[in-house]
């Protein structure tokens, strides 16, 4: 009776049905980023199917493995997982011993119910949980976000001056645009790709691309330096105004 | 002939005000020259037009210097147009036999403010948007709503209409009246120079100054002030603001009348016999139309 009237409310709103019953999970969930997306347990934690076995007790029921977490949350984030899963960190999850859930997979930094955008100090202290802050992994990780944070920088910093600049006459920034555009590309193929923890690689490339923003950033100080010189060209112009208050001076003096 | 006009004297104490009427023709001058500059690389589309002003304002080499000489020289144009009218006007120039004179200068000044109107549109950024849709429902009023837009709301058939109004139909009526004018103003002679015989050169006596003052002034101010490629006002343009407030206070009845007033002042001008009551009427007008403009300006 039970799993009918489970399977019935589950068709009719599954999260609402777990959320009825896992009340600490569901205060967790929804200020998430999942629960803003309308991604809800069943996205997880299995199909219909799988829940009504869980709530059966059937033998097939088992924790979730680490390696599943990933899996499940690559469903999705493919590039994330593409990118995860030949480090150290996917392999321990999947294989090694099961004692500290989530200790190395996605929700080791990111939580799980409660799915957050984690910042690089909160993963930084979730590393130094198992590495030693002065050891090479630690301080290759270390270098890789403020490769990371400066590149994000450079890049809100040239962003903030092509805005400043876009109205304005006189001053090209459609190069500017293409640049800033590359960089915010670049931006987003980073965040996938340091989860593969090749910290060298993401180095280079946030190093790359920081330094075309600020030579974007550069370029276009030098051409608002230019467009104000033009007031140079202005001389001429000015004369031919005095020369026409001079000689129009002279029509008051029209002969009767 | 030509040279015999070209020499007659200027009216005893003409001053420099006598060089408005030429000044505006220089403008307007300024605005076919650089108009055609824009012409070439402004796209008449709803998607492209924008972006092609952008273009031109900061792409383009000079671009920046031609639209905004294109800009400063509309603004200066309607301003001197303005003036001319009203040094006129003080003067008692439109007595017979200048009727007709008045008559097609007034009519300039209303195709140099149909001019200004339709081409603070063409960018299309929210400046040009916002006047289409003020215009737009003011002519909602007497009914032509959807002709000005063609259609209910402002949008791609507006860019063409306001384009064909900007580059051939009102340069085009705007030529035809200044020959007119100008013929007029031959034939007639400048008031109070009617019957004086002299040597003076006046024609380029008014040109030289009238030349240098305008091209001057306008450069000047598009190299201080360059437009910029995207003008945020939502007020419309400085000469359409007492409209525009006489629009806001006005009761909804009463809209098709407000631009019937000034142009029916204009219209019987040349009727007013008596000095006092033409220029008691004329600053009554003046003075509605800064009241307004400034709390239009303030609003």
């Amino acid at each position: 009776m039970i799993p009918i009237l489970l399977a019935l409310t589950l068709a009719q709103d599954p999260d609402r049905a777990c959320l009825s019953c896992h009340e600490d999970q569901g205060e967790e969930w929804r200020p998430s980023v999942h629960a803003r997306e309308r991604i809800g347990c069943v996205a997880c934690h299995g199909t219909d199917e799988v829940v009504k076995d869980k709530h059966q007790f059937r033998p097939t029921f088992r924790p979730l493995r680490l390696a599943q977490v990933a899996e499940g949350c690559g469903a999705c984030h493919q590039g994330v997982l593409e990118a995860f899963r030949p480090t150290e960190h996917f392999q321990t999850a999947a294989f090694g011993p099961g004692d500290d859930l989530h200790r190395t997979s996605c929700t080791a930094c990111h939580a799980h119910h409660a799915t957050v955008t984690s910042d690089r100090a909160a993963i930084l202290d979730r590393c130094a949980r198992c590495h030693d802050r002065t050891g090479s992994e630690f301080t290759a990780a270390d270098a890789g976000f403020r490769k990371l944070a400066a590149l994000e920088a450079a890049t809100a910093r040239l962003l903030g001056r092509i805005d400043g600049l876009r109205p304005r006459a006189g001053i090209p920034v459609s190069d500017a645009e293409d640049g800033a555009g590359r960089c915010r590309s670049r931006i987003a193929a980073l965040a996938v790709a340091q989860h593969g923890l090749g910290w060298g690689a993401v180095e280079t490339a946030a190093d790359r691309s920081a330094a075309e923003a600020e030579a974007a950033y550069n370029t276009l100080t030098s051409r608002e330096r230019d467009f104000g010189g033009r007031f140079r060209l202005l001389v001429p112009f000015l004369a031919l105004v005095a020369a026409a208050a001079l000689t129009g001076r002279k029509l008051g003096a029209s002969p009767p | 002939m030509i040279r015999e006009k070209l020499s007659r004297p200027l009216p005893p104490g003409a001053g420099p005000g006598v060089v408005l009427g030429s000044a505006a023709i220089v403008f307007l001058a300024l605005q076919f020259l650089t108009g055609a500059l824009l012409a070439v690389y402004y796209v008449p589309t709803w998607d492209g037009a924008h972006e092609s002003v952008v273009r031109i304002g900061k792409e383009i080499p000079f671009g920046w210097l031609v639209r905004s000489v294109h800009v400063w020289s509309a603004h200066l144009f309607v301003g001197t147009v303005l003036l001319h009218l009203a040094r006129v006007f003080l003067r008692g120039a439109y007595e017979p036999p200048r009727r007709a004179t008045w008559w097609a200068g007034a009519a300039l000044l209303l195709l140099a403010l149909a001019a200004a109107f339709t081409g603070q549109v063409l960018p299309l950024d929210p400046e040009g948007l916002g006047g289409a849709n003020v215009a737009g429902s003011f002519a909602d009023s007497v009914g032509l709503g959807r002709l000005v837009r063609g259609g209910a709301e402002v949008g791609p058939d507006t860019v063409g209409r306001m384009y064909a109004a900007h580059l051939l139909v009102i340069p085009f009526l705007l030529a035809t009246l200044i020959a007119m004018h100008l013929a007029l103003v031959a034939r007639h002679r400048l008031k109070g120079a009617e019957s004086a015989e002299g040597e003076s050169p006046a024609f380029l006596r008014i040109l030289v100054p009238a030349v240098f003052g305008a091209v001057g002034l306008a450069v000047t101010l598009a190299f201080l002030l360059p437009t910029p490629v995207e003008r945020t006002a939502t007020k419309p343009l400085w000469v359409f603001l007492p409209l525009y407030q006489a629009l806001r206070i006005a009761p909804s009845w009463a809209e098709p009348a407000l631009p019937a007033i000034p142009i029916a002042f204009l219209a019987a001008v040349p009727f007013l016999r008596s000095r006092k009551t033409a220029l008691s009427a004329g600053a009554l007008l003046l003075a509605a139309a800064l009241v307004l403009g400034f709390l239009g300006w303030r609003a």
